[in-house]
């Protein structure tokens, strides 16, 4: 049986007292856990900034990489590990500002990963800047007399891209946080969980206590159904008064790596290198 | 002995490249050496474009400037080309259609679309039908070998074309032998070929490479004139079990070839200057996390969309020095398809032996140019997959992915998945772990580790080729594609009776430590041949081996370089 104290990673974390990425990693140490997996099966991919540095905190595979290309390097360890975990993890700004257009097409391709944005609605390494998911109106380093530009709901974004799997969770909730984690590792396909996240130094407006004066979990909602993609639509563009937290929408469908491993086959890592010979190759061009 | 230049020429989509490959492969077939350039203009159809093929008993890895035989297709090829036809050449053109001028003897006017509807029952076979004037004109007696590379081009079409090609071409043929009988001045018999030999272009030499070195995962964007080393790899990804995907951009093709590197397979990207801009900071990425990546430039003329059909070896300087910080790198560049696949085998090889990005630099010339090759002539390197950690003795989680073993040692690599192990990999600088570290000198320790593979590396590099007189007055310098025009422009002046030699690098960072083979006091010149503005490589040799060149010859028009030019600007 896998305990957390297999996860205890010998790096200290840099990130600040009271910090939401805290609770984020501890769920997902719980998920992990509980889904019974062990250190070396999992590969932990990220950009940079402060979430990006949570492959640090926690003993796994890790691949800890560019500023917004998180999802490439994840798409390629995968591809060639398809037997592994993998977990990409990072920021509001790495995922939907620098990282946007990979973003997109990682939906697209579907390989089978777990994206987990900690979503705190401003730049935090970079110490307070307006990121892609600021509210309007949002005072910062670089939005001296508010945000202008509109918020992107990237959740919506998932939506529309038809992304298998959608999901928000919220830092100050683990045990529902450590839930929705497993569903997306276990969920065939890609899966976004879109990750509320209090940065209790830089954004003195998305606070605990504003998350939870707003919160409410789909799970407890009567008839609702995570497959019906208008309907998840809808949810996915709520927010203000009330947020919704849990799985937005879910349907698997082929993942990238079935176009091209049939159940059973080794990994491409493991296939011995085996090259044809030149001289076969040559053979079309007599 | 003959040596001609056959160029067709006409709108683009006429069929061009189909008559230049037609004659090529026949003439590969029937023993004699080919190479075809295409001269091209970014469009899909119209505008003016030629193949140029060169025919010869040795081998020929240039273009020409001038033609012994030019076929036009509409009137601004003519117009376009009509004074590249050397003073006894051919100009065949379809007289029912245009009327090119110029001395009389040269004209061989050929009813090309009246024969085509006739003989080939489809205006379509055009192309077949000068072909076979092509082949009458040159008094080759290769029909056999030429019907056979029809048979094979069009049997995808059915029975009834093939056979309507062959009496094009037979008609061309005919037409010629009833009309111009007596200005045939050739003779060409086939030879007999000892060897296999085959035809095939730059890009699809990358490639084949590429695969017969086992790389399993490939990402990339389509970008001219790199695009078909995409295509062949995803063409055979199914067959050669190798993992392949259109990336959304440069920046995406690039992190996951590195993602895959780092997952345990040999893997690659290809793109063009403009491309390669765009995954500059995971050039860097590769250095700082030693992950194994190869990619190949296929340059063109820049700045930005430059002439994006068009030749240049414009990239060097932004190849050597892409990427932030300091990291070694190897730049490698084929000089011809045949060296192609060892290149290939190469650049995996030293990317996995010592965990570095490795650049392979070719260009529009290489890339889309078809060459004879002989089989003769391809060799490889076996794979060296450089060291792997021993997981099966070591205590759990003791693994570290970059252990300073020592001067001029690389850190064992592991697989991400090894039991009871994981690695980390790192962008930041980090501790032998992989952790994020802050500590100076540590820094500077892995630093060197990441700088100094390039000292072992440069050890052990492959030598420049030297050819020519011992005793040369005249030495020209290049490097990659360039090797057959710089050949030919020094055997010319060996036939002026100027000894001439040539010095010629395929390995382009770092660059080997050589003793000059001739001496440098007795040249008249030393001369630096370059396809590009200022001599990129002239400035790296001249440092490198603290000595200068007397002259660079420079060509940046977008044209390949030809052993004409050379000599015009000797």
């Amino acid at each position: 049986m896998v305990t957390k104290e297999d996860y205890i990673s010998s790096d200290p974390s840099s990130w600040c007292p009271g910090c939401g990425n805290f609770s984020i990693l501890q769920a997902l140490k719980q998920a992990l856990v509980e889904l019974d997996l062990a250190p070396w099966q999992v590969v932990m991919v990220s950009g940079i900034g402060q979430a990006a540095k949570i492959p640090h905190y926690l003993r796994v595979n890790c691949f800890n990489g560019l500023h917004g290309r998180a999802l490439p390097a994840a798409f390629g360890i995968k591809t060639v590990n398809h037997k592994l975990k993998v977990i990409a993890a990072g920021g509001d700004g790495d995922a939907y500002a620098e990282g946007g257009n990979h973003f997109i097409h990682a939906m697209r391709r579907n390989p089978d990963l777990t994206y987990l944005v900690h979503d705190n609605q401003i730049y935090g390494l970079t110490k307070g800047q307006a990121s892609p998911t600021t509210d309007l109106g949002m005072k910062t380093g670089t939005t001296p007399s508010g945000s202008v530009d509109i918020p992107e709901s990237p959740l919506a974004v998932a939506v529309a891209m038809n992304c298998s799997f959608v999901a928000r969770g919220f830092a100050g909730d683990i045990p529902h946080l450590a839930g929705l984690i497993k569903q997306g590792i276990n969920h065939k396909g890609f899966a976004l969980i879109d990750i509320l996240q209090p940065c209790v130094t830089f954004n003195k407006i998305n606070t605990y206590q504003w998350y939870k004066d707003r919160v409410y979990k789909l799970d407890g909602e009567p008839g609702y159904d995570p497959s019906d993609r208008v309907k998840a639509f809808e949810k996915a563009l709520e927010w203000g008064a009330k947020i919704p937290i849990g799985v937005i929408y879910s349907k698997e469908r082929p993942v990238f790596e079935d176009s091209i491993f049939k159940p059973g086959d080794a990994s491409l890592s493991r296939q011995p290198l085996n090259p044809p010979d030149f001289v076969k190759l040559l053979e079309q061009y007599l | 002995m003959f040596d001609l230049t056959i160029a067709i020429s006409g709108p683009a989509g006429a069929g061009m490249q189909s008559i230049s490959f037609t004659l090529a492969k026949t003439f590969t077939r029937a023993g004699y050496s080919a190479y075809i350039y295409h001269d091209l203009m970014s469009r899909i159809r119209g505008g003016n474009n030629t193949s140029i093929v060169r025919l010869k008993t040795a081998p020929v890895n240039s273009s020409k400037e001038t033609f012994d035989l030019l076929v036009v297709l509409d009137k601004e090829a003519a117009e376009r080309n009509r004074t590249k036809v050397k003073q006894n050449g051919f100009l065949v053109f379809d007289g029912d259609k245009i009327a090119p001028t110029g001395s009389g003897e040269n004209l061989i006017s050929v009813p090309l679309e009246k024969l085509a509807l006739e003989a080939g029952k489809d205006k379509i076979t055009i192309n077949s039908v000068a072909t076979g004037a092509v082949l009458a004109l040159l008094g080759s007696k290769v029909q056999t070998e030429c019907f056979g590379v029809v048979k094979e081009l069009f049997a995808s079409k059915g029975e009834e074309v093939v056979n309507n090609n062959i009496a094009a071409i037979k008609a061309g043929f005919n037409y010629v032998l009833a009309n111009y009988r007596e200005k045939i001045k050739l003779d060409i018999e086939p030879l007999r070929v000892v060897r296999k030999r085959f035809l095939l272009t730059g890009s699809e030499a990358l490639g084949l490479g590429a695969i017969a070195a086992g790389v399993k995962f490939y990402a990339g964007y389509p970008m001219s004139p790199s695009t078909a080393i995409m295509e062949y790899i995803a063409a055979r990804a199914k067959e050669y079990n190798i993992a392949f995907e259109q990336a959304e951009d440069e920046i995406a093709a690039i992190n996951m070839a590195i993602g895959a590197g780092y997952g345990g397979v040999r893997s690659m990207t290809a793109t063009s200057g403009g491309g390669f801009a765009l995954m500059i900071e995971g050039v860097s990425l590769a250095g700082m996390t030693e992950t194994p990546v190869v990619i190949v430039i296929a340059q063109r003329p820049g700045p930005a969309t430059g002439f994006p059909t068009r030749t240049e070896q414009g990239d060097l300087n932004m190849a050597l020095h892409a990427g932030h910080g300091d990291f070694a790198r190897v730049i490698l560049a084929p000089r011809n398809a045949a060296e192609a696949v060892y290149i290939m085998s190469k650049a995996f090889n030293y990317a996995e032996k010592y965990q570095i990005p490795v650049i392979v630099l070719t260009d529009q010339c290489f890339n889309d140019s078809s060459y004879t090759v002989n089989l003769a002539d391809v060799k490889s390197e076996p794979p060296d997959r450089g060291e792997f950690f021993n997981a099966a003795g070591a205590e759990a989680y003791t693994y570290k992915r970059y252990e300073l073993l020592g001067d001029g040692c690389i850190s064992k690599r592991m697989l991400p998945g090894t039991e009871n192990q994981v690695v980390y990999a790192d962008s930041d600088e980090h501790t032998m772990e992989g952790h994020i570290s802050e500590d100076g000198k540590f820094r500077e320790r892995m630093t060197r580790k990441r700088l100094d593979k390039y000292i072992e590396i440069a050890k052990k590099i492959d030598k420049p080729i030297y050819y020519g007189e011992a005793d040369p007055k005249v030495v020209f310098t290049g490097w990659g594609s360039s090797y057959g025009a710089l050949r030919e422009a020094a055997d010319l002046l060996n036939e002026k009776g100027i000894p001439a030699a040539v010095l010629h690098f395929n390995m382009i960072f770092p660059l080997p430590e050589i003793q000059l083979p001739f001496d440098l006091a007795s040249l008249d010149a030393f001369v630096c041949v370059e396809n590009n503005v200022t001599g990129q490589f002239a400035d790296i040799f001249e440092k490198h081996q603290r000595i200068s060149f007397t002259k660079r010859i420079l060509r940046y028009d977008g044209r390949p370089l030809t052993a004409e030019f050379i000599l015009d600007n000797l």
